[in-house]
């Protein structure tokens, strides 16, 4: 077994019976055994993996016929614990899969086990977890970005092929990013949320981690197509994302770059010049570069602090020991039962998310807060369709800076939620996808990525594998990992 | 937000049902200042009079009945007395 494989290596090897599904399932159990402790990015590893379709291959599709996987914890899987990376759910077993868990157990994935997480997707760098922070195989003493922390260290590291993670603000284009991997944050509604636990819900959604652009779209195609559980799935077909990636961009393709990525004061110098040579590099691939100004962008790290505080604020309003989850002992009555199991359940970045989200939606707030953050995120989501006019993609750095230290940051809020400044995509519920672009001095990975019109992931796939496959960050991997 | 203070705090802690102690009030109180005084900064965007929000529409399915075991739902209450779920006093006596 060659480690580091990708899905469509291994999908070959097993269909030319090159490798028995056994075979391929022993190696990743070893493998996540040997090396997911040290990285601490698994919470629990199944000791029998899930959705082996073995016995019961009725409406398998193939397209992950015994791959194997890993799940981000807050993702539902039935009868397994799901707790979102969080005390408060730490002994709440999903009734149920989430419908992106039915549809790859479907397509015949194999899932392993459940990842670590910043609690319930609020953080930016994989420490925000009671598990303690996952550490990045690149680089063990820095951070593989958050929220989807586990799901990407896992992935860099080949212990497995490819994981789930979730999006509301970065979330997997970060640690993509951190961990030289691809990551989408698709159109908002195009996979369902069905059975995936709330952070923000008007921006959160699921986005595969993977070592190429390839295996990244087949399983966008294994997740898409509607689901009437989800009341903001988007009535779209599935479809074959794979089917025109032929390494070519477009003809007559123009490509905006974001002036603030050009201008801005905290890029790093070393992911500013990889992003120089990335413009390069798709003008030599035959693509007209043109600089784009998007004046109401910078405003995008407040509008997304309001709007996902005061929505975590709502959706995690119901964990309050009553009906499943942890509950305090020794409470004399009902509000003090709420307030303890809160207490003792939550770790402190999510209060003080909680905290910030109920103070904008207080009354006497509202307005200042809660309601001028919406009427900008329609601004930007303006300024975003007028670029769109005049350009078939954007492109930024995914991160301003490379993979920090762990614990550099994690007491300054505000200097880490900076990182998200290139996210602004996901307040309007538009598409972006964060590949490979070389690495710093220290061999950290540095990534960028293409933003596209809503629906436009078969272009975002297409440009994106035509610019990897002129590349070779993503055959590059982590030293002590061969 | 200028006035973001201890009182403030703790009145939206109770609102939220969350406990702060002495201990952790002073260090919310300066952290949420600083995300409070950085998000303050779209109160200097002039309105664009066409940016209009998404209109979101309702998601309706037919009010039918339909039947689901219960019993792992039930099984994952911290107390229960058959199908009830069971929390403590609601309504002190005086």
């Amino acid at each position: 077994m060659k480690t580091f494989a990708t899905i469509q290596e291994l999908k070959s090897g097993l269909q030319k019976k090159e490798l028995s599904s056994k075979e391929v399932l022993d190696f990743y159990s070893a493998r996540i055994a040997q090396h997911a402790p040290a990285l601490n990015c698994m919470i629990e590893n199944f000791s029998n993996p899930s959705g082996n379709n073995s016995e019961n291959n009725s409406g398998n599709n193939g397209l992950l016929d015994n791959i194997p996987c890993v799940i981000k914890d807050n993702i539902c899987q039935h009868n397994r614990i799901t707790s979102a990376g969080s005390k408060i759910l730490s002994n709440y077993t999903a009734p149920y899969d989430a419908t992106v868990i039915q549809r790859i157990k479907r397509a015949g994935a194999v899932i392993m086990g459940r990842t670590n997480q910043d609690e319930f997707g609020m953080g930016g760098s994989g420490e925000f977890s009671p598990y303690g922070p996952t550490k990045n195989p690149w680089d063990t003493s820095r951070v593989p970005g958050g929220s989807s922390s586990g799901s990407a260290a896992a992935v860099a590291a080949g212990l497995v092929p490819f994981a789930l993670g979730t999006e509301t603000g970065g979330s997997v284009r970060g640690p993509a990013s951190f961990c030289n991997l691809v990551g989408m944050y698709p159109t908002y509604g195009l996979h369902s949320r069905f059975g995936v636990i709330a952070f923000a819900s008007s921006n959160d959604q699921v986005g595969a981690l993977t070592k190429t652009v390839y295996d990244n779209a087949l399983i966008a195609t294994a997740l898409s197509g509607h689901d009437p559980k989800d009341s903001t799935s988007l009535n779209v077909p599935a479809q074959d994302y794979t089917k025109n990636l032929d390494g070519k961009l477009p003809e007559n393709m123009t490509i905006g770059v974001i002036k603030d990525a050009l201008t801005s004061e905290g890029i790093d110098p070393q992911v500013r010049a990889a992003f120089d040579r990335s413009i390069k590099q798709l003008e030599s691939l035959g693509a007209k570069i043109k600089i784009i100004e998007l004046p109401t962008l910078k405003y995008s790290i407040a509008v997304y602090f309001i709007i996902s505080r005061a929505e975590a604020a709502s959706n995690l309003s119901r964990y309050d020991g009553s009906l499943y989850g942890q509950r305090a002992q020794d409470t004399h009555n009902l509000l003090d039962m709420y307030i303890k199991t809160r207490d003792e359940g939550f770790g402190i970045e999510v209060k003080r998310r909680i905290l910030v989200g109920n103070y904008v939606l207080s009354a006497g707030h509202r307005d200042a807060y809660y309601n001028k953050a919406s009427q900008v995120r329609a601004m930007i989501r303006a300024e975003f369709e007028n670029a769109f006019k005049e350009v078939d993609l954007l492109i930024s750095p995914t991160t301003p800076t490379l993979p920090f230290k762990i614990g550099e940051l994690s007491n300054d809020p505000v200097a880490m939620y900076m990182a998200d400044y290139f996210m602004a995509n996901c307040v309007i519920g538009t598409p972006a996808i964060s590949i490979p672009s070389g690495f710093s001095s220290e061999g950290l990975p540095i990534g960028f990525q293409f933003f596209g019109p809503r629906l436009s992931e078969a272009l975002l796939y297409k440009t994106a594998y035509a610019f990897e496959q002129s590349t070779d960050y993503h055959l590059k991997h982590p030293k002590n990992y061969e | 937000m200028a006035g973001f203070n201890k009182e403030e705090l703790h009145k939206i802690a109770h609102l939220s049902a969350l406990k702060i102690d002495d201990k952790e009030s002073d260090l919310f109180v300066e952290q949420i200042k600083t995300i409070l005084a950085y998000v303050d900064q779209l109160q200097e965007i002039p309105m664009s009079t066409q940016a209009q929000s998404v209109r979101n529409i309702n998601v309706l399915r037919d009010d039918q009945a339909y039947q689901f075991d219960s019993s792992q739902i039930l099984a994952q209450a911290p107390e229960r007395n058959e199908n009830y779920f069971v929390v403590p006093t609601i309504l002190e006596e005086k």
